[in-house]
């Protein structure tokens, strides 16, 4: 309709229209009709070939018409020629490539074009790769292209270095193309490993990665591809922990039981021996980062010396009031030192930057991150007050950052207690503007031990991460945001096996009124 | 990158939500034949079908439609060969409409015939790889989208545990990606419809532990535009794409800790 002059009144244009979709409805029906009835005639597939050509370019959606298709040239390849075979091909190929002309993100059309050419007797797989490059000028973020570009560059041997390479090309013309990013993630442990094994990158490329990320952050702070990949260069991903086995960080031996507590996720049994022999029993993987073992040792009082041995280290325990314990903390140095420079480095830019110009969102959260990854104990002061900034600057995603600061605050009372923390009959965590509860999978202990925990004054609003707390007698809620969605407070508390629970305080909560709590600690203490 | 591309919903925000015009067109839908967009979809039939009862259903309006004869529909796209359910009748089996077909049944708490479902199931099995992925039909196109539609399928009929379902859960974790997010294939990039799916997957098989849940949620709140602010209060959430508006309700299903999200 493009460049016709307006005269016509609405209804005549609608009527018009109209006609123009008769037609067209009455032409697909034809075609369809007689699609169904010569499918399967092998005489007719010329016919089927052009009938079935005409409705995918006007819809390549249709994907049983592409499986006609499909049937048709399984049976070329059986009777024709490599010649005949290249050409029908070509013709194919060409076929497909008019259609996403047309629609650049069907599914079927991209499928098509990389089932049929491996059909061809020399597929031209780096001419496809051109075709994509192409493609990519006109929509740098079209997923289906990247994706055809990946089975292109696999197939025709174009190398990791070579697509690394296409990567960078992408990100210096336009620093916000996140599908080069993110490529570029998926290349950068292929390109360019740790020789040492320690990291998933070498460190002088993950310096370089850094900068380039910092260049982009320059070009226009406001924008949040580079962002990601900068949090994930920060991340636990690519950090020299990621790369070593689980590491036990707390062991207790008590009467009937024993539990581990790793670093990150453990698929091994950890092995237990008490003066040189093994403790029998059966080991079970009670969450992802505790292994609990169930043995026959009813008193440990006597017990002069235990060890347990993992795939990531051994452990002593010492003997404690409350059994045998060993506390390691985890490694704050999540990074190799020529990263470490480089960071220190940013994070004074950073915070240079933030005098320039005081208002942007992206550079409080980069120094936060930034800050976190060198060193949690010496910067959490500033961490908090970041993230007090950042609530004010982007209220849209305050819930965020009070779920990082939930975190960073759980972290640093870690580091601090050195993972004593496990092993407290008393803790307090008030005043701690938690709005989730972190880390408490990886705190073995308190569920065995801890017989007070004060969670008030907080913004928490479920209780949907809070582990099970046996020996839990006296529980404060007070001031929080707990929900009044009903049942959801309850069904926390209940799923938490609080038996021992004597006290409960739940006031100043929007659920306060909701909850019975005579009620509530008679079903607990019988369930 | 996505800030620029949001709207100004001002003008439009304060109109209630006209359920009956909704009703009335899905309800009517359908009734001629002969109409282009009706004609058009064809090759889609099966999920427009569900689509237009899920919405019926939502608006306690599924008595207006014709379960005879949308029953009588699902029944006649099931090969008999393949076990597959095509889009409609003369179209190949494909997964994505077995799904809709399943989904449709269960709307009306209806059932397959025994035979039907082994037929079904069969099928389903028939299509994963060795990698554990899911091909959508037997032509091989490999997809995150597909694992999804497999393990939804078989919860639906009480038949997860016919397919290998550990190694069809390592390749979708293989397609997890540096924001948290998943893509359709290993390396491919994250896009918020396959989110869903995965994130769905693992909801469906139990493990949704294995997702990232503070990374995705970040990436989550990212996309959320300004507009979204102002719109209709608790029940909604809304992204400036209305395909990729979730419910409250469905984020706080998948245990993505909706008070991440500026949702009031």
């Amino acid at each position: 309709m493009h460049g016709r002059l307006k005269v016509r009144t609405t209804e005549q244009e609608q009527a018009i229209k109209r006609k123009e979709r008769e037609q067209k409805v009455k032409a697909y029906k034809a075609a369809m009709g007689r699609i169904m009835k010569i499918r399967g005639n092998v005489e007719l597939n010329d016919e089927m070939l052009i009938l079935t050509r005409e409705v995918l370019q006007r819809n390549p959606d249709i994907y049983t018409l592409w499986n006609i298709r499909r049937e048709i040239f399984l049976s070329f390849k059986k009777e024709k020629s490599d010649e005949e075979m290249g050409k029908l091909v070509d013709n194919e190929v060409k076929l497909t490539e008019n259609c996403l002309m047309n629609n650049q993100k069907s599914y079927c059309a991209w499928h098509h074009r990389g089932w049929v050419l491996d059909l061809h007797p020399e597929p031209k797989w780096t001419r496809e790769l051109a075709l994509c490059t192409e493609f990519l000028k006109q929509d740098e973020r079209n997923f289906h292209c990247w994706d055809y570009l990946r089975l292109a560059a696999a197939k025709s041997g174009f190398s990791p270095l070579k697509q690394f390479e296409l990567s960078d090309e992408k990100i210096k013309d336009n620093f916000s193309n996140y599908s080069a990013w993110h490529y570029r993630s998926k290349l950068l442990p292929l390109t360019h490993p740790d020789p040492e094994g320690n990291a998933l990158i070498e460190p002088r490329q993950h310096s370089y990665e850094l900068g380039q990320v910092e260049s982009a952050a320059y070009t226009d702070p406001n924008d949040s591809s580079a962002w990601f990949y900068q949090r994930w260069l920060l991340g636990r991903d690519c950090s020299v922990a990621q790369r070593q086995p689980p590491k036990p960080l707390l062991c207790w031996l008590g009467p009937h039981k024993a539990i581990v507590s790793f670093s990150k996720h453990s698929r091994l049994a950890p092995q237990l021996f008490v003066d040189g022999q093994t403790v029998e029993g059966e080991w079970m993987m009670e969450s992802k980062y505790v292994w609990v073992l169930k043995h026959k040792i009813g008193n440990v009082d006597l017990i002069k010396k235990a060890e347990v041995v993992t795939e990531g280290g051994r452990l002593e325990l010492q003997p404690s009031s409350i059994g045998l314990v060993a506390v390691v903390a985890e490694d704050s140095q999540e990074h190799n030192q020529v990263v470490m420079d480089t960071l220190k480095g940013q994070l004074k830019n950073c915070k240079l930057l933030l005098t320039l110009t005081p208002d942007c969102r992206w550079t409080y959260l980069t120094a936060v991150f930034l800050m976190q990854a060198i060193d949690v104990r010496l910067f959490h002061g500033e961490t908090m007050e970041f993230l007090d900034k950042l609530i004010q600057l982007d209220p849209l995603r305050a819930g965020h950052y009070d779920d990082l600061r939930s975190k960073y605050v759980m972290e640093f009372k870690l580091s601090l207690m050195e993972g004593s923390f496990g092993v407290q009959e008393s803790v307090s965590l008030s005043q701690c503007h938690l709005s989730s509860l972190y880390h408490f999978n990886q705190l073995a202990l308190v569920r065995e031990m801890c017989r007070k925990l004060d969670l008030s004054h907080n913004c928490l609003v479920t209780l949907d991460s809070m582990p099970g707390l046996p020996a839990l007698e006296w529980l404060d809620l007070s001031d929080n945001e707990l929900t009044k969605e009903p049942g959801r407070v309850d069904k926390n508390l209940r799923n938490a096996n609080l038996t021992a629970l004597k006290s409960l305080s739940v006031q100043d909560n929007p659920c306060s009124d909701l909850l019975d709590i005579e009620d509530l600690l008679q079903t607990l203490s019988f369930k | 990158m996505a800030l620029k591309k949001d709207v100004d919903l001002n003008s439009v925000i304060a109109k209630p939500l006209t359920l009956k015009v909704h009703s009335d067109y899905i309800a009517a839908y359908g009734e001629n034949k002969e109409d282009y967009e009706y004609c058009m979809t064809e090759y889609l039939r099966m999920s427009g079908i569900y689509w237009g009862l899920t919405a019926m259903a939502l608006m306690g309006e599924l008595d207006r439609m014709n379960k005879g004869e949308v029953l009588q529909f699902v029944r006649s796209c099931q090969d008999p060969v393949s076990g597959g359910i095509s889009s409609s009748p003369g179209h190949d089996p494909h997964l994505l409409y077995t799904l809709s077909a399943l989904q449709i049944l269960s709307i009306y708490d209806e059932k397959l015939s025994d035979q039907e479902q082994d037929k079904v199931v069969n099928y389903i099995k028939s299509l994963q790889q060795p990698s554990g992925s899911f091909i959508g039909d037997k032509w091989g196109e490999e997809d995150t989208r597909f694992s999804f539609c497999a393990v939804a399928c078989l919860s639906l009929i009480g038949r997860l545990n016919d397919i290998d379902v550990e190694k069809a859960t390592e390749f979708v974790v293989s397609c997890m990606n540096f924001d948290g997010g998943f893509g359709s294939r290993p390396g491919s990039e994250s896009h918020a419809g396959l989110i869903y799916c995965c994130v769905g997957y693992f909801s469906v098989v139990g493990r949704l532990d294995l997702v990232d849940a503070d990374t995705l949620g970040w990436w989550l709140c990212e996309r959320q535009l300004p507009s979204a602010l102002s719109l209709l209060g608790e029940s909604t959430l809304q992204v400036v794409d209305p395909t990729y508006c979730m419910p409250k309700s469905v984020i706080n299903k998948l245990r993505l800790a909706p008070q991440r999200l500026n949702v009031s």
